[in-house]
């Protein structure tokens, strides 16, 4: 029953990746041929995975990019895309938090935010290029598609694992101490607020380009303030709630100001390696995701190529002298 | 090359009509690289489609789509045949190609 289905459904996948009119044609022919194969499952299963897994033929429009629509290349682009908006926050959140050290260290002592800055800028404006690159080149039905979901995963990963793994032993106990539930929670909720956002974005920008950017990073910022907040509330819990107005926590958390975090109604608040590291990979982990739906959401109008004007099953008349 | 190999199938007897999965068997092709082969050599017209005649409620089984060789198919795929063989021509190439 589950081969059963799941050929139907490869089989529906493939057939939807031909243009329209020869659909109805290729699907009737190949279910009268995996009718053939019953009692193989396996050779049923293999017969529409391969189709599934090729690259459809399809007219081209002038200048326009060939798109990556076969299930099998395009499952291996987004696992890639997957592990890039992984990877690449990660190792831009070192860098950032890096230069912002360095640039402590050549000031003698003093703020980091010129260099956490700098790094910010230049990590960011990397990531964005990147992601509006890929995002240009990405087929029609990029967003929302397998990559919304993996990118969930991968971000809930970062939101999780990201401050988990670097707080300090007592922080990290602590942190356990709230449990996973906690950081569970902070990742979920971020990842709701910057989901409806990404596809708010995706979608208005087909419409505006400048509307959709406007509302994308707006969002981006409002999902950063919501994580950061959700996140210090709830990592340090009511005794140790910071003195300073809450939409001061993230600019001056990025730039490690310490203002807004300097003792409040309780002394002990104090900014740990996780509160330094989590909004910078909040950041950085949004960025490259959005640019690539947006750059999608651009690219769909291109993606939208006229059928062929023959049909299957017709053979053209033949040529006269 | 997998063109060749599905116009050397045909070829085996010009007059037999053949299937997918009997096309699959003989060249060795997956689905995924036959179909598409099939399509644009219909489109060139060098193989014409038919649906077989049967009742799927008789045969327990829908019908199945047969491929067969035109004349015109026959002729040119023959030179195209021996071109790929020997030498692939930028002609065929564009002339296979969508």
């Amino acid at each position: 029953m589950v081969s059963r289905r799941l050929t139907g459904w490869l089989l529906r996948t493939a057939a939807a990746r031909w243009p329209v009119q020869y659909r109805e044609e290729l699907a009737r022919e190949w279910v009268g041929e995996i009718a053939a194969l019953e009692g193989s499952a396996w050779r049923q299963l293999a017969f529409a995975l391969s189709l599934a897994w090729q690259r459809p033929v399809r007219d081209k429009l002038p200048g326009e990019r060939p798109a990556i629509v076969g299930l099998g290349l395009a499952s291996v682009r987004q696992l890639g895309l997957a592990g890039l908006a992984t990877v690449l926050p990660v190792s831009g959140c070192v860098l950032v938090l890096l230069a912002g050290g360095i640039s402590q260290g050549i000031l003698g002592g003093g703020s980091p935010g010129l260099g956490l800055a700098a790094g910010l800028l230049s990590v960011g404006s990397g990531l964005w290029m990147l992601g509006s690159l890929l995002g240009r080149r990405a087929p029609a039905n990029a967003v929302p598609s397998i990559l919304s979901v993996l990118w969930v995963l991968a971000a809930t990963a970062l939101g999780v694992l990201g401050p988990l793994s670097l707080v300090d032993s007592d922080s990290f106990f602590e942190v356990l101490g709230a449990g996973p539930r906690t950081m569970l929670l902070v990742g979920w909720l971020w990842l709701s607020v910057f989901g409806v956002v990404t596809l708010a974005g995706f979608w208005l920008a087909r419409r505006s380009r400048w509307l959709g950017y406007v509302t994308a990073v707006a969002g981006m910022l409002a999902s950063l303030h919501v994580a950061v907040i959700a996140y210090v509330w709830l990592h340090f819990g009511r005794d140790y709630v910071p003195a300073a107005s809450l939409y001061r926590l993230v600019p001056e958390t990025l730039l490690m100001t310490d203002a807004p975090l300097r003792p409040g109604t309780n002394s002990s608040f104090e900014i740990t390696d996780a509160t330094e590291f989590f909004p910078h990979l909040v950041l950085l982990a949004m960025i490259l995701p959005l640019s690539y739906a947006l750059a999608a959401a651009r690219s769909r109008h291109r993606a939208e190529v006229p059928a062929p004007a023959t049909a299957i099953g017709h053979t053209p008349e033949p040529e006269q002298p | 090359m997998p063109v060749t190999k599905v116009l050397a199938a045909f070829f085996a007897d010009v007059t037999a009509e053949r299937y997918g999965l009997d096309l699959m068997r003989e060249t060795g092709l997956a689905s995924g690289s036959l179909y598409p082969i099939l399509i644009r050599l219909t489109e060139a017209g060098w193989v014409e489609p038919h649906w077989e005649q049967v009742d799927p409620a008789e045969a327990g089984r829908p019908p199945r789509k047969y491929y067969r060789l035109t004349p015109e198919g026959a002729a040119r795929s023959a030179e195209a045949v021996r071109s790929l063989r020997g030498k692939r021509s930028p002609a065929t190439e564009a002339s296979l190609a969508w």
